[in-house]
C-alpha cells in the first residue's frame, strides 16, 4: 500500500516539473493564471480538479451516511447548476479579466470601478472565508493519511503535505497544479469506480440496517426542502465567484475554451452514483466507520487488495493537494496584488510565496485543533464568498452601479449570514447566505435604482470587435 | 437559435429539473432499484444537463466569432 501511495507522490512531482518546461523565468501572470494560455483540456482539469476536492471523495459519502437523501439534493444540485451558470457567466468574467487584465478577482473591482477601497473590502471579504478551506483540505488529509496506517505523528505527515503542496507551487505555480490535477482526475474516476464496483461485489445480503435516527433524516420536511433550495441556489451562483474558480477561468486561452469545457463538466459528476453506493454500502454492511468522512477509505480498505487501497488513498491525497495549491494561488496574488500595494511584479510572485507558506502552516494549526465535518466547512466557505456576486454581475452588466453600494452590500451579506449561522437565528431552514445575498442585492440594486452612479461600459456590452481593439 | 430559447434550454429546463422537481419527487415514497425516486432522477438530472448545454453550444455558441483580447496585466494591480 504504502510504495502504491509513494508512487504516486513521485509521479505526481514528475509532472509538476514537466510542467516547468519552456517556462524557465516565469512573470506574475504566468505564476497565476498561465499568462492565459490554457486549452479546453487543461482548463477543464484544473477548474473540475477544483469541484472534486476533498470534500467530495470523503464529505460526500459521510453526508449520506449520516444524513440521506437531503443531503444530496443540495450538495448534487448545486455542483451540477453551478456547470450551468459558469457557462453562460464565466466566458463573460473570462472577457472581464481580459479587458482588465485581471490576476485576481478584486482585480476587476479595482479596475472595472477604478476604487482602491472597494478592492480591498471585496480582497478581506474573501480572505476571511478562504482561510477554513484550507484547513478543510487538510481535514481530509488527515482521514486519508491515518488509512495508511503509518506510525508517524498526524501533525508530521500533515506538515509533510503542506510542504509537499509548496513545493508544486515553488516549482510552476499554476501550471504545475493543472498537471497534477490531470493524474489526480484520472486516479479519482478509477479509485471511485473500482470501490464503487467492488462494493456491489460484495454486496450479498445486507445484514446491518440504518440506525432510526438516519431514518429521520431521510423523511422530507418544509424546512430541509427549504434549506436544499436556497443552498442549491445560492451556492450554484457563488460558484462562479470563488476566487479560485475565477482565477481558473483567467487561465484559458478563449472564452470558447471556457464553454466547450463547461458543456462536458457535468458529465464528470457521473462518479456521484458510484460514491452513493460506497455510503450505502457502509450503512448497510457491518464496517467499520469512526466518524461519517471515513466512510470512503473504511470502505476502500476493507474491500480493496492493500495495493490497490494505496493508489485509491493517493488519488484522495491527491485531490485535497491539488485543491490546496489552487487556494493558496489564489490567496498569494490577494496578499501581495491587492492588499499591499506598489510591489513590482517579480516582488508580487516572491511575497506570494511568504503569504503561501504562512497560510499553508495557518490551516495546518487550525486542523490540528478543529474535527468539524469537512460539509459544514463547505457550506460557510460559500455563505461568504457568495457576496461578492452583486458587484460581479454589476462588473458584467450594470452601466451606473455604486462602488460603494457594492461595499454596503458585501458587509450587510456577511455580518447578517455569520449572524444567522453563529447565534443559530431561527429562519425556518433557508441558507443563512442566502438571505445574506438577498438583502446585499437589494441594497446594491436600491442604489442603482435610486442614487445611480457614474457611467460605465459593463463587460457584457463590449462586443468580440470592441474587445478586439481595446 | 433565439435567446429565448438558448435560456430555456440552457438555464430554464436544468434548473427546474433540479428545483423544485427534486423535493418534490423526494415526497414520493417510490424507491428503483432501492433507492428513492428523487436520487434517481437526481442522477438523471447530470445527462440531461450535459445535453441541454451541448445543445446551445451547438445550436448557437459554437458560431460565435471568437474574441482576442491581450491582457496588459501590470495594469491590474494597485496603482
Amino acid at each position: 500500500m504504502t510504495i502504491a501511495f509513494l508512487s504516486i507522490i513521485v509521479l505526481s512531482l514528475v509532472l509538476a516539473l514537466f510542467s516547468k518546461r519552456g517556462h524557465g523565468h516565469q512573470k506574475a501572470e504566468d505564476f497565476f493564471v498561465a499568462s492565459g494560455q490554457f486549452n479546453t483540456v487543461l482548463f477543464f482539469f484544473l477548474a473540475v480538479g477544483e469541484t472534486y476536492s476533498v470534500a467530495t471523495i470523503l464529505g460526500y459519502p459521510g453526508g449520506v451516511y449520516a444524513n440521506g437523501t437531503g443531503f444530496v439534493t443540495w450538495f448534487l444540485g448545486y455542483i451540477l447548476l453551478a456547470f450551468v451558470v459558469g457557462y453562460f457567466l464565466n466566458p463573460l468574467i473570462w472577457r472581464a479579466g481580459r479587458v482588465h487584465g485581471a490576476v485576481t478577482m478584486p482585480d476587476l473591482f479595482r479596475r472595472h470601478f477604478d476604487s482602491r477601497a472597494l478592492e480591498v473590502v471585496v480582497t478581506c471579504a474573501v480572505l476571511v472565508f478562504l482561510v477554513p478551506l484550507g484547513m478543510q483540505q487538510f481535514l481530509g488529509l488527515q482521514v486519508v493519511l491515518k488509512t495508511l496506517g503509518w506510525s508517524i505523528s498526524p501533525l508530521l505527515l500533515t506538515c509533510l503535505a503542506g510542504a509537499l503542496a509548496f513545493t508544486y507551487i515553488l516549482i510552476s505555480g499554476i501550471r504545475a497544479s493543472a498537471y497534477v490535477a490531470v493524474l489526480k482526475d484520472l486516479l479519482l474516476i478509477a479509485a471511485i469506480l473500482v470501490t464503487a464496483i467492488v462494493a456491489l461485489q460484495h454486496w450479498g445480503v445486507a445484514t446491518s440496517a440504518p440506525s432510526a435516527a438516519w431514518k429521520h433524516a431521510m423523511t422530507p420536511t418544509l424546512k430541509g426542502d427549504l434549506f436544499s433550495i436556497t443552498t442549491v441556489i445560492s451556492q450554484s451562483l457563488g460558484f462562479c465567484v470563488v476566487p479560485q474558480t475565477c482565477a481558473y477561468v483567467f487561465t484559458a486561452r478563449s472564452a470558447s475554451a471556457v464553454r466547450r469545457a463547461q458543456v462536458t463538466m457535468p458529465l464528470y459528476m457521473l462518479m456521484f452514483p458510484f460514491l452513493t453506493i460506497v455510503a450505502y454500502f457502509a450503512l448497510l454492511h457491518p464496517v467499520q466507520v469512526s466518524s461519517p468522512n471515513e466512510v470512503f477509505p473504511a470502505v476502500a480498505s476493507a474491500l480493496l487488495p492493500a495495493p490497490v487501497t494505496g493508489l485509491v488513498m493517493a488519488g484522495a491525497a491527491l485531490s485535497a493537494l491539488v485543491v490546496l495549491t489552487g487556494i493558496c494561488l489564489a490567496i498569494g496574488p490577494l496578499v501581495s496584488r491587492n492588499l499591499v500595494p506598489g510591489l513590482s511584479n517579480d516582488q508580487q510572485r516572491r511575497w506570494s510565496q511568504v503569504v503561501i507558506a504562512f497560510y499553508l502552516l495557518l490551516s495546518i494549526a487550525g486542523a490540528a485543533t478543529s474535527s468539524q465535518l469537512l460539509v459544514t466547512i463547505n457550506n460557510l466557505f460559500y455563505f461568504g464568498i457568495t457576496q461578492s456576486l452583486p458587484g460581479i454581475l454589476g462588473i458584467l452588466f450594470a452601466r451606473r452601479m455604486r462602488p460603494s453600494a457594492i461595499i454596503a452590500g458585501i458587509v450587510a451579506g456577511d455580518l447578517i449570514a455569520i449572524a444567522i449561522f453563529e447565534l443559530g437565528i431561527p429562519v425556518g431552514g433557508i441558507n443563512p447566505g442566502f438571505i445574506g445575498l438577498l438583502v446585499n442585492s437589494a441594497i446594491v440594486l436600491s442604489a442603482l435604482y435610486f442614487a445611480p452612479g457614474e457611467a460605465r461600459t459593463p463587460v457584457a456590452a463590449i462586443t468580440p470587435r470592441q474587445s478586439a481593439s481595446l | 437559435m433565439p435567446p429565448f430559447l438558448r435560456y430555456t434550454i440552457g438555464i430554464a429546463v436544468p434548473f427546474l429539473s433540479v428545483i423544485p422537481t427534486v423535493p418534490l419527487l423526494g415526497r414520493l415514497d417510490v424507491t428503483v432499484l432501492g433507492a428513492p425516486l428523487a436520487l434517481i432522477w437526481l442522477f438523471c438530472c447530470i445527462p440531461l444537463t450535459a445535453l441541454c448545454l451541448a445543445i446551445v453550444w451547438f445550436g448557437h455558441d459554437s458560431k460565435l466569432p471568437e474574441e482576442h483580447i491581450d491582457a496588459d496585466y501590470d495594469r491590474g494591480g494597485p496603482a
